[in-house]
């Protein structure tokens, strides 16, 4: 998970940007369109100010196939465009670039249909089949390494079937495809021309079909983007968007109050400062990331599964939530969230019991503990760990608390195997909870599952869940393999991951339930 | 002659000891760097090609002899992100950490030194002790806070001034304008520490048989102080100075950060951040070499000004 902390800080990164609406309490999830859906695109011309939206990375490459972080993703899929797309808000795809786009019943060829007279920005011409071939393919040619090449590992080829129509033919179903690949940036149409005329230079000057063409971009100052002025959809409204990559949430937000930027992720200790003024408001966004402590059960220590059964009702996460967020994140009791596939609805919430902890230690013979809780740096995981130290006192486990910066976090087998708890706070981007739950199968023993459990059942629920693109069948497949890891008592959730954005008054900004920014749809209230 | 060789080939050893500290970088920090740097989305055939860019593959000897080899000939690797040189990423940084650090370097000047000497000719007075007071308080107040002081005040509130960025340097007035704030929280700790050398150096030399000679020749107070004393006392100043500069190239890192500006400290912060080695690499070791360049300029610009620390056989 370093793209755990890559794919997933990055990503949890990706969060970073804004938010509108909470994702929605019930499901809109990422289903497969039987049959072509109608394009929506922002639908309001307008006036020619400029938007500019903090990130809180500076871009690296907008080419899809690479794409390490949350700047390089938004520029992609702001220039660029995909087959289909997730509607703004919500976990709905809708057709971009595909006319009609649709998959078989056994899952393994999804055809689609272009939109005719789709032009790539400058002089790159029309976007065809044969692009749409060269941007799937390129993720699967050895010769490219692309860190990505997992979004498309299913795919076999495609076919071009016409000038504006093809096959994407797959190796074996692959149902996350749907919300993990197509709708996302590995699923941005690059133009082949652009691509094999710029090179390694592709990635900071990306050409696309978007509503948005590349302008320019200074290191560490901006990327602009230009209003596309003979886009194929509704004009969008802003003539000019700039990304602004500003590291410190302290100096986003003084930027904001001065005026220099019209939407940021905000810290904690800001958000009653910056709601108080009228000027701004802010916007509370539960993400779909996930918190809380895992438990190795190899540890010579916590091989018991009443010793870890002890640690998950000893926790107070109500104490966690009030004291070190000052309540304003929500519990979590299973990984996925609300609104995703596989949300199990009624996951226990184990409340505290303190004599029910003590006896189960008491069964496993191990009333008196010494553990160690390793932890990133900073301040918010110092009050966790102390708060956690405390509640575990309470049963005769001493805890030393172990912060480490990242490079140590993320260390090696040998450190992993030796470390009895972690704590974790991990994100993702991709509403599929393939995307949250294949990191602990017994293949990532070793790299990210480092609760060091390995469950055949449990690997074969997840894999059986890629296998079909029936929702019903997918959602009852996952919330399967949540209670097989319930069961083992290997994690004790914490948190829910939440961001806070501010914006300034009169705009209304967009983004996935992810936090994902879509700066294309901001609109002027 | 001997002297300044000497000066140049120590000044040449410790960029070579900084160079090589620098390739054992990626062995010196826990965990597997390419792992850490590619994350979960890593292949082998990925990880595979990032340990041969890297030289990972190679023993400790070879990564850090070419190393060495490539820094004496301006390739300091590539970055494996944006596939960018990291030479063209510091070429685009660092103009803005200099500029930034002599305009510090250069407000401090002008503000502590003179605040110095009045203190020091008004020593014991009302206006020797604001200053002291006003000199001390400069000096522990931190850069950070100082910037986030300024941005409140005269960007949030007042407006007077931009809060990010460095504007165009295509526009000079636009550039100055970004510039202002940094430079202010940069240099303040600077003007504090300036203003308390030059008084103990002033008071040093006022007391010196020369400087009575000229008052009992009839000179004025003014000549003496500023013509005759002044020119003693910022001997020690200099050397200073050339510390002062690597001081301020290292505190640049957090008004970059507040400012927002792209220069060489938040190129190498970002890349911490990313742990992208080949950045953090080479921005640290061009900041090393500017800090050893600015001392060893301040050494030998103060064994010029400086009779007395030269030898006969020098």
């Amino acid at each position: 998970m370093n793209s755990k902390r890559r794919f997933l800080t990055l990503s949890a990164a990706l969060a970073l940007a804004a938010c509108a609406a909470p994702p929605p309490a019930t499901a809109p999830k990422a289903a497969v369109p039987a049959e072509a859906a109608a394009t929506v695109m922002p639908a309001k011309p307008a006036g020619s100010a400029v938007l500019k939206i903090r990130m809180p990375v500076d871009l690296t490459t907008a080419d899809p196939a690479f794409h390490p972080a949350s700047m390089d993703t938004v520029t992609a899929e702001t220039v660029g465009e995909g087959l289909v797309h997730f509607k703004p808000g919500t976990w709905e795809l809708e057709n971009v670039l595909a006319e009609s786009i649709k998959t078989s019943e056994d899952g393994l060829r999804i055809e689609f249909k272009l939109k005719e007279g789709v032009k790539f920005h400058g002089e790159y011409g029309e976007m065809t089949a044969d692009d749409v071939k060269f941007s799937y393919e390129r993720f699967i040619d050895p010769k490219l390494n692309a860190p990505y090449k997992g979004d498309w590992e299913a795919l076999d080829k495609v076919d071009v079937t016409g000038k504006y129509t093809g096959v994407i033919i797959l190796k074996k179903p692959f149902a996350p495809l749907w919300a993990s690949t197509l709708p996302v940036t590995a699923g941005v149409i690059v133009s082949k021309k652009a691509v094999e005329k710029l090179g390694d230079k592709y990635g900071t000057n990306p050409i696309g079909t978007g509503p948005y063409a590349f302008a320019s971009w200074t290191p560490k100052q901006k990327v602009v983007l230009k209003r596309n002025e003979t886009y194929w959809g509704a004009k969008p409204e802003w003539e000019e968007i700039q990304l602004i990559p500003i590291t410190d949430d302290s100096a986003a937000e003084i930027a904001l109050e001065a005026g220099e930027i019209d939407f940021t992720l905000i810290g904690k200790s800001a958000i009653d400062r910056i709601g108080a003024n009228n000027k701004f408001e802010v916007i509370r966004h539960p993400t779909i990331n996930y918190s809380g402590i895992f438990l190795n059960v190899q540890h010579p220590k916590m091989q018991d599964i009443k010793v870890r059964q002890a640690i998950r009702l000893a926790v107070d996460v109500p104490s966690i939530i009030a004291g070190v967020y000052d309540g304003k994140v929500e519990r979590m009791c299973a990984v996925a969230a609300a609104g995703q596939l596989g949300y199990w609805k009624d996951a226990p919430c184990y409340e505290r019991d303190i004599a029910k902890a003590k006896a189960l230690l008491k069964e496993a013979g191990a009333e008196k503990l010494d553990l160690q809780l390793t932890m990133e740096q900073g301040e918010e995981q110092k009050a966790l760990g102390e708060v956690i130290q405390a509640n575990l006192k309470e049963i005769g486990i001493n805890v030393e608390i172990n912060q480490v910066d990242g490079g140590g976090y993320y260390g090696d087998d040998k450190t992993l195997r030796e470390r009895p708890m972690i704590y974790f706070d991990w994100g993702t981007t991709n509403p599929d909870p393939y995307w949250q739950i294949v990191w602990f199968s017994c293949e990532q023993i070793g790299q990210y599952n480092w609760m060091y459990w390995c469950d055949k059942d449990f690997d074969k629920v997840n894999s059986d869940a890629t296998l079909t693109n029936d929702v019903k069948q997918r959602d009852a497949l996952y919330i399967q393999s949540q209670k097989l890891w319930d069961a083992n008592a290997n994690v004790v959730w914490t948190v829910r991951p939440t961001n806070f954005y501010a914006v300034r008054a009169g705009l209304a900004p967009s983004q996935n339930p992810n936090g994902l920014v879509i700066p294309a749809s901001f609109k002027s209230k | 002659m001997t002297y300044f060789l000497k000066r140049v080939a120590l000044a040449v050893l410790v960029a070579l000891l900084a160079t090589t500290l620098l390739a054992l970088l990626v062995h010196l920090i826990p965990g597997d760097p390419v792992k850490i740097i590619l994350g979960p989305r890593a292949n082998e055939e990925l990880s595979r090609r990032v340990r041969r860019e890297m030289l990972l593959d190679q023993p400790i000897t070879t990564q850090v002899v070419s190393f060495i080899a490539g820094a004496a000939q301006g390739d300091l690797g590539t970055d494996f992100l944006s596939r960018a040189p990291v030479t063209q990423l510091l070429g685009v940084a660092l103009p803005h950490t200099v500029i930034l650090a002599l305009a510090g370097l250069g407000l401090a000047a002008l503000i502590g030194i003179p605040l110095g000497v009045y203190s020091a000719v008004h020593r014991g007075q009302w206006a020797d002790s604001v200053i002291g007071i006003l000199s001390i308080s400069f000096v522990t107040i931190p850069s950070y806070v100082l910037g986030l002081l300024l941005l409140l005040v005269f960007a949030v509130y007042l407006r007077w001034f931009p809060a990010i960025g460095t504007g165009d340097l295509s526009d000079p007035l636009d550039y100055l304008s970004h510039l202002v704030l940094p430079t202010i929280a940069l240099a303040l700790t600077w003007v504090g520490y300036l203003s308390r050398l030059v008084r103990a150096s002033m008071l040093e030399v006022i007391g010196a048989n020369h400087i009575r000679a000229a008052f009992a020749m009839g000179l004025s107070a003014r000549v003496v102080y500023y013509k005759y004393a002044l020119r003693n006392a910022l001997i020690p100043t200099v050397a200073v100075l050339g510390v002062g500069l690597g001081n301020l190239l290292g505190g640049a890192i957090f008004v970059e950060v507040i400012f927002t500006r792209p220069g060489l400290g938040r190129l190498i912060l970002d890349a911490i951040n990313t742990r992208n080695y080949t950045v953090v690499r080479g921005g640290v070791l061009v900041a090393a070499l500017l800090f050893v360049l600015a001392n060893l300029i301040a050494d030998l610009a103060n064994r010029y000004l400086d009779p007395r620390t030269r030898n006969v056989n020098d």
